[in-house]
């Protein structure tokens, strides 16, 4: 019923468009997705059939982590969320989130696709884990609702989905999963960049937006409503995003 | 408005070019496409080029740099 499908990693091209991962302490810098795409296959699996449960990874390209300047994960490594928390050094530390704000919002328009480009902005801290384990990585939630979900989810319409947790390799979230320096302990920005687009010949949509970040026993999170409206003659009546307070 | 439609592929929301790429290959084969979506874009062709177009896309070596998957069923 399903022939073996393949997964690429997203092209270098598309690594440089989102290098805006900014440090303000200069730590080892490393980077797994190993777990958190473990964990998407495992959750895809049991979706079942008729969903996108029947994707079927298989890297053709350089795996995660061969980037310049971006080393594989140690064999300890825990491999939290975006990708582990520098188990490899004798000292680690909790990711805690302190604070997170969406910036950037631009409308666009490229020939028949319109939508918004829009960054999220998450300010992170990294403190010693207490003696006797390992520190804990934050752990993001991309929850999005829409009233027109794509077939390849397997949700209906307006149902909430992770989408970290369907797509951890999308380059989308690369400035979580990859471009983090992990400065232990320090401070830095974390900025992942989504660009939801639409087509003006497909009915309206309206995509709502909730982000979170936790750890440390802290949560924060951020909100917004996308609602891409065509005319119906091949121009756009409404293009609007909205941050919810 | 295009109700029939198959996800045959998904690229990444950033990745212009692989988009690109795929909206080229199946222009060039006649097969009409609809790319959008969130955090990952869907490549969307009428259910009857479906095949074709999971053909041609699974062997366009031009994306072999890119992350897609290939949702299938």
């Amino acid at each position: 019923m399903f022939a073996p499908r393949i997964s690429r990693p997203e092209s270098r091209t598309a690594r440089a468009a989102n290098p805006k991962t900014t440090s303000t302490t200069a730590g080892p810098r490393r980077q797994t997705q190993t777990a958190a795409a473990e964990r998407s296959r495992v959750l895809l699996r049991r979706i079942g059939p008729g969903s996108f449960a029947q994707l079927v990874s298989r890297r053709t390209a350089d795996p995660p982590g061969r980037e310049a300047g971006i080393q594989p994960p140690g064999p300890e490594e825990e491999g939290v969320n975006g990708g582990g928390a520098g188990a490899a050094a004798p000292v680690t530390c909790d990711c805690v989130p302190r604070g997170i704000r969406i910036a950037n919002v631009q409308a666009f328009q490229n020939g028949p696709r319109y939508g918004h480009s829009f960054d999220v902005v998450v300010s992170l801290s990294y403190r010693g884990a207490p003696a006797g384990r390992v520190g804990n990585d934050a752990q993001l939630v991309w929850r999005e609702r829409s009233d027109r979900p794509p077939d390849w989810y397997g949700v209906a319409p307006n149902t909430w989905a992770d989408l970290f947790t369907l797509f951890p390799n999308s380059g989308t979230f690369t400035g979580w999963t990859r471009n983090r320096a992990r400065p232990c302990p320090g401070r830095e920005v974390a900025t992942i960049t989504d660009r939801p687009a639409a087509l003006l010949d497909r009915p309206r949509r309206t995509i709502e937006f909730d982000i979170s970040v936790r750890g440390g026993g802290v949560t924060r999170h951020v909100r917004a409503v996308q609602t891409l409206v065509p005319d119906g003659s091949g121009g756009i009546r409404r293009q609007s995003f909205r941050i919810r307070r | 408005m295009n109700d029939d439609l198959v996800t045959v592929m998904v690229v990444g929301a950033l990745d212009r070019e692989a988009q690109s790429l795929v909206e080229q290959e199946l222009a060039s084969a006649g097969i009409d496409c609809f790319i959008e979506g969130s955090v990952v874009y869907g490549v969307q062709v009428r259910s009857t080029d479906a095949d074709r177009a999971r053909q041609i896309l699974e062997g366009l070596q031009a994306l072999q740099d890119h992350w897609v998957e290939f949702p299938s069923g």
